[in-house]
């Protein structure tokens, strides 16, 4: 049976029904065309977007890196700080120590002082109590 | 610069050193002067210091020559100066007494050599002489007729029988206003010296009770002195006055409770003291002194009786009038303790505590 053996033999409804599939078709066509189309500028801007983030990425790496740079001197600040801190601390303490000594000293001065002053009041208590007794014989 | 003091001046020498001279060997009198020497300096120059006198030329002046020491004394205080004095010379003897020459001779049983004393006060001439400062000496020269009165008074120091320690009549009248110190004269002597035309009054030194006498010893002497003095007392004819140096340390021995068994050995040389000193009221207090205060010879009784036998030689001794009416007190006769410290009141009459114990007796009574 050929096309126009088809065509004598097929009622308007057929023909119809035919058009609206060829149509349909003709849609379907379209439709994809316009979603690969869609899809390709997603792709495109999903692409320039992962380009830029990449852009970032490294930008970020970068400040990181810069970052963790001037912390690495930030924490060589630090390190040199802590270390004259330990420094000028192991100075303070020395010095604190120099000062507790002298104060040491200054107090075992005042100690024997007055452990002398003592020892003379006690040798005057003893000479005014031998003294009395002299004079009580 | 010449300038006129009043210094108190102590001789003192070997007695007999002439007649030792004759009798050692030049060796052994050689000895004799070296170790009198040194043992005069360690005395006299650690007394000085020890008692702060500030230096030769300043507040004193000394010099040894052969078997004779001088002394002046020239502070501001002529009662500190009669005090040293005194404290010199005593020590000097017992320092003499003890040393290396006297303890050999005491060991081979033989007298032991004495050294007389004389001490006067007086005002001298203290005068830097310009041949002096040419010899390169700075010290100043002293003169007065003080100085030749103190060593002729020196001179009658082996007349006498206790300590021979003679003194003149200024420094007798010194020792009476000071009042503090316990000492006592013999009745004076009156004496002519030579190149004086008029005699003059000397007193012994009789009593002179003391702890600074051994206290204030140079340490190095100090060592074994007590047993040295024992041992002197232990052999014939001893210095009598040696007894009121050992009295007077054993009570302190007892006072400070150092010691416990010194209160009969302290009895019993009392007891020889009385018999060979003459001037016994000191040696009657010390022995009621014991009674009262030793632990284990307390007898407020027996105490009582040695005051009241000083009493009776000495009505006025207001050492045992005080330990007297203290004794009355703590037996219970409060009466009679008043009465007591009112005598003490009536010889003294600032007394501190006799005044506060008649106040607190009348008050009771009232």
């Amino acid at each position: 049976m050929t096309v126009t053996d088809v065509f004598a033999n097929a009622t308007y409804v057929d023909v119809g029904l035919l058009l609206m599939i060829i149509l349909s078709l003709l849609a379907v066509v379209i439709v994809q065309r316009k979603t690969k189309q869609k899809m390709e500028e997603r792709i495109e801007v999903l692409f320039d977007s992962t380009n830029k983030l990449k852009v970032k990425e490294h930008e970020l790496s970068k400040k990181i890196n810069a970052f963790l740079e001037s912390n690495e001197s930030t924490v060589s600040e630090i390190h040199t700080t802590i270390k004259s801190l330990k420094a000028s601390l192991g100075d303070t303490q020395d010095h604190l120590s120099k000062t507790a000594q002298a104060h040491e000293k200054h107090t075992k001065r005042i100690e024997k002082k007055l452990s002398d002053f003592s020892k003379e009041i006690q040798i005057m208590k003893d000479y005014i109590r031998e003294w009395a007794i002299d004079m009580e014989l | 610069m010449k300038r006129s003091v009043v210094a108190t001046i102590l001789f003192a020498d070997l007695m007999n050193s002439t007649e030792m001279a004759k009798n050692l060997t030049l060796q052994e009198y050689d000895e004799m002067i070296v170790d009198f020497q040194s043992t005069m300096y360690e005395v006299v120059f650690h007394h000085l210091s020890h008692y702060g006198y500030e230096g030769s030329g300043i507040d004193y002046d000394w010099s040894i020559v052969g078997d004779q020491l001088q002394v002046f004394l020239y502070s501001d205080s002529v009662r500190f100066d009669v005090r040293s004095a005194l404290l010199v010379a005593t020590k000097i003897k017992l320092a003499w007494l003890v040393a290396p020459f006297n303890q050999r001779i005491l060991q081979e049983g033989r007298l032991v050599s004495r050294i007389g004393i004389g001490i006067n006060c007086g005002k001298v001439i203290k005068d830097l002489r310009e041949w002096r400062v040419k010899m390169g000496e700075e010290r100043p020269t002293i003169e007065g007729y003080a100085i030749n009165l103190a060593k002729r008074i020196e001179s009658a120091s082996r007349e006498g029988t206790v300590y021979q320690i003679m003194v003149g009549d200024s420094f007798h009248k010194r020792c009476q206003e000071i009042g503090t110190i316990n000492i006592a004269f013999s009745k004076p002597w009156s004496l002519g010296f030579k190149g004086i035309s008029q005699k003059m009054p000397v007193y012994e030194v009789v009593s002179f009770v003391n702890f600074e006498i051994l206290s204030s010893l140079p340490p190095s002497l100090q060592n074994g002195v007590i047993d040295k003095i024992e041992y002197a007392l232990t052999q014939p004819m001893p210095e009598s006055w040696l007894f009121i140096i050992l009295l007077r340390h054993y009570v302190s021995m007892i006072a400070t409770g150092e010691q416990q068994n010194l209160e009969t050995l302290a009895l019993e040389y009392a007891h020889q003291a009385l018999e060979v000193l003459d001037y016994k009221p000191p040696i009657y207090n010390i022995i009621g002194w014991l009674y009262a205060y030793g632990q284990s010879i307390r007898n407020m009784e027996m105490a009582i009786h040695y005051f009241d036998r000083s009493l009776a030689l000495e009505p006025g001794n207001e050492a045992a009038l005080l330990h007297r009416a203290r004794a009355l007190g703590l037996t219970g006769k409060t009466n009679l303790s008043q009465y007591a410290y009112e005598e003490i009141l009536f010889h003294n009459h600032d007394h501190p505590e006799a005044r506060r114990k008649v106040a607190k007796y009348r008050a009771v009574h009232r």
